[in-house]
């Protein structure tokens, strides 16, 4: 049974936000489990909800979004927790202890006006109480070294002295320096230049390799995630579409949407031309009846402009929402 | 693209860019208060001599008097009607005001553009001139000059103000003009072969036309302040009736110290805060509009 | 650090800026007094012979030693001289209680000045950062929206208005202050010196006139404050540190007050100018003995030594506050401080 493995269980949560025109509805219903020493890649164009997602996980949302309902189970401590049900007060003490975000704001993620040893000693005394300072930057100095940084270098500068590719694997660093069961990696690589993207990817491989923690990789980028990833989860318009294992996913897709933007990766030698998915992304506040894909889908039936299809579990391990698998 | 085409395009431009500005004041609340607050000012500045009588040498008889229907605002020390005095100073400070504004405008534009677009050594006397400006401390300087220059009317006084209030607007429309020199609209009026003269005031002022507002305005306010402050000190004695000028004979004599006098003392104080208030409130609803960040809430 | 180091340190550099300003307005002042139309030195010259049936000669000779200036020399050497002169603190005499130096004239007044002042706008500035990041956390709350149309009336409101109002309501109409009793700097009965007596009576002669100042300015300060803390809150780092699992006392301390306040460094420039410059108006509504009232008295005896200094050694006060400003912006932000890589 995996349920020993699981590590974070996402039930049903739906999540919204106020925006003047109306109820941005962000996360739908969407279910998702996570398994400890996996790293599951969370593929969807912008604004599909990932990033809301990740940010639900953490309890970080902004003051106008809003955890309708679903439970997101936490399994790190031996017993399930529920995250959402958690005070800000009780869910400090997960954040980044137990779960660590590295987000795409990586350039503008460090207090400009504290050097980055400050960053990992206070983030150190947040969750140790009082510790040694000169530990602290010992283990940071390794995992610098990790990341391919000069450690000392890098603890003495202040962060508009980085780079952003440095930047970027400090956060690593630093995500990694309490040890956390799981991190969630959001967009490691947008906004860096080919050279920099090269070292952030080695640089996770590094991180898989050596310590084994369970990440979900957040990206749009499907080269991304086939190089990382052991499962991939597609998102689109805030709901799950499918679920599956990297091979299965890329060589069998099964919802027209995962075959649509397998379409649209650019393929540096083949012959084959890229074609992206005709139409736009649905408008969260008001989405299409039905199926949320079906105004772009070529397989739209009758059915999908009705009913909005469950995820539904087709092969073991492989889940889609989508009429085209789902008889009943 | 004809040339004469463009012009028109351009007036037409401007004139948009205002009707803009104004429907965004007017749909708020504090700012159609200011908006309808300067109308009255306006009014009493243009009309208002006209229907007012002048303030006749008063009654002696009559000091110090209570609002009555005769006169509604009280008399002062000599007997004289305030409310007559106080109509009869609008224009003047109204007039300061609005040309102050005006002018300073006007150079802080060309100046902040001409710094921007030129660069070199332009840029570097302008803004230096700029940033010395900004050090000095304005309302003493006003006053040393007000003891070497016969100031001889009210131009004159709207220019000495100008010519120290254009640094921070210049400094504005520099920077504005800076970051959109590189933009494609930019490069491609230059490709189609404009002349820099075309380009900055059809294609990049218009686009920081509410900054521009919202600097007028504040402009607006300094020169009230200032003005209303060297009549105070009886540093500028050429105005004539204003109501800084008022606070100055009631200091002088010492009607400050009479209880009595807090009609003839609160009258022009209540003017000015009031045209403070307008042109503020005025400021601030583009001020919000011009600077999303000052927006409440997401 | 190395030589090469402290000269490209910014300290150094605005520094070298403070003092080529200063240069700056002593040539200004120079100008200011010499070249304007109608010569006050002329005026002088004038007056003195009307006044006193002085021979042009004497006359001459008498405002000359005044304005420690020989007009027969050319105008660079004028000029130069005057410089010299400035740099050794000799900013000539008074015209009107003649022979006085002007600098000793600013050495009683200055001092009170910079103690009003520089109190009310350190009091401004902290008290007002500090509602500004109240009315950022609640914002849209009743205390913001009853602040903000406070505030904005307030700074509608001209200082020495407020000033006058204070006169108005609580000394005359009211009679709960005996503002005649607080005019000067200390009451003439009090002995100068380091007592309870006198600093007690210092402070109560200084506080309408600070009070006035702080009212007046507080209200930019605090919503200045708010939009940057607003902007800062939306900032990633803050985000992040949250996810980091920080202290809340911490992130709000730490990372968005220190960041929301460095936008502000830039108004203190002209704030300072406009505090300062505003003595003129509020030393004279509060007859508080600082050199703004003494500017006044210099321009309504047309003293133009005094004039001259005075200006001066204003302007020279707002450079030297500027780059105290300047330090600390740079103690406040390393990116100002410390170059890029």
């Amino acid at each position: 049974m995996p349920g020993e493995n699981l590590i974070l269980s996402i039930r049903n949560l739906n999540v919204v936000y106020w925006a003047r025109r109306g109820w941005v509805k962000a996360v739908r219903n969407v279910s998702l489990d996570i398994y400890r020493g996996e790293v599951l890649g969370l593929v969807g164009e912008s604004g599909s909800g990932k990033t809301t997602l990740a940010l639900t996980v953490m309890k970080l949302l902004p003051t106008n979004a809003k955890i309708l309902s679903g439970s997101i189970l936490y399994y790190g401590l031996g017993k399930a927790v529920d995250l959402a049900k958690l005070s800000e007060k009780e869910i400090r003490k997960y954040r980044w202890k137990e779960i660590a975000l590295a987000f795409q704001g990586a350039m503008n993620a460090f207090n400009p006006v504290m050097r980055i040893k400050d960053h990992f000693i206070e983030t150190a005394k947040a969750h140790l109480g009082h510790v040694d300072e000169e530990e602290v930057l010992k283990e940071a100095r390794e995992l610098l070294k990790l990341v391919l940084l000069e450690p000392d270098r890098v603890l003495r500068s202040f962060p508009h002295q980085l780079s952003g590719g440095m930047k970027q694997r400090t956060l690593l660093a630093l995500a990694l320096l309490l040890r956390p069961k799981l991190i969630i990696l959001d967009e490691p690589t947008s906004a860096l230049d080919v050279v920099s993207q090269k070292v952030i990817l080695e640089t996770l491989r590094n991180i898989k390799r050596e310590f084994s923690t369970t990440m979900i990789l957040i990206t749009h980028d499907l080269s991304i995630a086939a190089e990382l990833t052991d499962r991939v989860a597609i998102m689109y318009a805030g709901k799950i579409m499918e679920v599956g294992g990297v091979e299965d996913i890329f060589y069998d897709p099964m919802h027209p949407y995962t075959r649509g933007l397998l379409k649209a990766v650019p393929v540096l030698k083949g012959t084959k031309e890229v074609e992206s998915i005709p139409g736009s992304p649905p408008d969260l506040i008001d989405l299409p009846p039905g199926c949320a894909f079906h105004p772009r889908c070529p397989y739209a039936m009758e059915r999908c402009r009705r009913e909005d299809p469950p995820l539904v579990e087709v092969k073991p391990g492989r889940f889609v929402a989508c009429w085209l698998y789902t008889k009943r | 693209m004809a040339f004469v085409r463009t012009r028109r395009r351009t007036l037409r431009r401007y004139a948009e860019g205002l009707k803009e500005v104004f429907k965004i004041i007017v749909s708020d609340k504090a700012g159609l208060v200011g908006f309808v607050i300067i109308i009255i000012y306006i009014l009493m500045g243009t009309i208002g001599p006209m229907v007012v009588p002048y303030p006749a040498a008063g009654n002696p008889n009559e000091v110090y008097l209570p609002p009555s229907w005769e006169h509604p605002l009280g008399t002062d020390f000599e007997g004289k009607d305030v409310f007559a005095q106080i109509v009869h100073g609008t224009p003047v400070v109204l007039t300061v005001a609005f040309l102050t504004g005006f002018l300073t405008t006007l150079i802080g534009v060309f100046l902040g553009a001409l710094a921007g677009f030129k660069g070199g050594i332009a840029d570097t006397i302008i803004m230096g001139t700029a940033d010395f400006i900004l050090t000095i401390p304005q309302f003493p300087l006003f006053a040393v000059l007000s003891a070497l220059v016969k100031f001889k009317d009210v131009s004159m006084l709207s220019v000495l103000l100008a010519s120290v209030s254009w640094p921070t607007l210049a400094r504005a429309v520099r920077s504005q003009i800076l970051s959109m020199k590189e933009r494609e609209f930019v490069e491609a009026a230059r490709l189609l072969g404009f002349s820099t003269f075309d380009i900055i005031f059809t294609e990049m002022i218009p686009n920081i036309m509410p900054y521009i507002a919202v600097s007028f305005m504040f402009n607006s306010i300094y020169a009230i302040y200032a003005q209303v402050g060297l009549a105070y000190l009886g540093l500028v004695p050429f105005i004539g009736e204003n109501w800084g000028l008022m606070l100055n004979r009631a200091w002088v004599l010492g009607a400050f110290f009479y209880e009595g006098s807090i009609w003839y003392i609160m009258s022009p104080i209540i003017a000015i805060v009031g045209l403070q208030i307008g042109f503020l409130l005025f400021a601030r609803v583009l001020e919000v509009i011009f600077n999303p960040r000052l927006r409440v809430g997401g | 650090m190395g030589v090469t180091s402290i000269l490209r340190s910014y300290i150094f550099l605005r520094g070298v800026r403070a003092i080529v300003t200063v240069f700056v307005a002593i040539t200004f002042t120079f100008f200011l007094i010499r070249l304007m139309p109608g010569n006050p030195i002329d005026v002088y010259i004038a007056t003195l012979m009307g006044a006193s049936g002085m021979s042009y000669q004497d006359a001459k000779n008498l405002a000359l030693a005044l304005f420690s200036i020989n007009l027969d020399e050319p105008l660079w050497l004028q000029y130069l001289k005057y410089i010299w002169n400035v740099l050794h603190g000799d900013l000539g005499k008074s015209i009107v209680s003649v022979g006085t130096p002007v600098i000793k004239i600013i050495a009683t007044f200055l001092p009170w000045t910079v103690f009003t002042v520089s109190t009310a706008l350190i009091i401004s500035f902290s008290l007002g950062i500090l509602i500004g990041m109240v009315m950022a956390y609640r914002r849209g709350g009743k205390l913001d929206t009853v602040l903000t149309l406070t505030f904005s009336i307030l700074s509608a409101i001209p200082n020495f208005i407020v000033g006058l109002l204070f006169i108005v309501f609580l000394g005359v109409q009211w009679k709960l202050v005996p503002f005649s009793m607080l005019r000067g700097a200390y009451s003439p009965y009090v002995e100068p010196g380091f007592t309870l007596e006198f600093i007690i009576d210092v402070l109560k002669h200084a506080f309408f006139p600070i009070l006035t100042y702080v009212l007046t300015t507080i209200g930019s300060w605090a919503l200045l404050m708010k939009s940057s803390t607003i902007a800062t809150l939306g900032e990633d780092f803050v985000l992040l540190a949250r996810a980091r699992g920080l202290p809340e006392r911490r992130i709000t301390i730490n990372y968005v007050g220190r960041n929301a306040i460095l936008p502000l460094f830039t108004n203190l420039a002209i704030s300072i100018g406009f505090i300062f410059g505003g003595s003129v108006l509020i030393e004279s509504v509060f007859v508080y003995r600082g050199i703004g009232l003494r500017l006044l008295q210099a321009i309504y005896q047309r003293d133009y030594t005094v004039m001259q200094g005075i200006f001066l050694i204003i302007t020279i006060a707002v450079i030297l506050a500027n780059y105290i400003a300047d330090i600390l912006y740079g103690v406040l932000d390393p990116r100002i401080r410390v170059g890029g890589r």
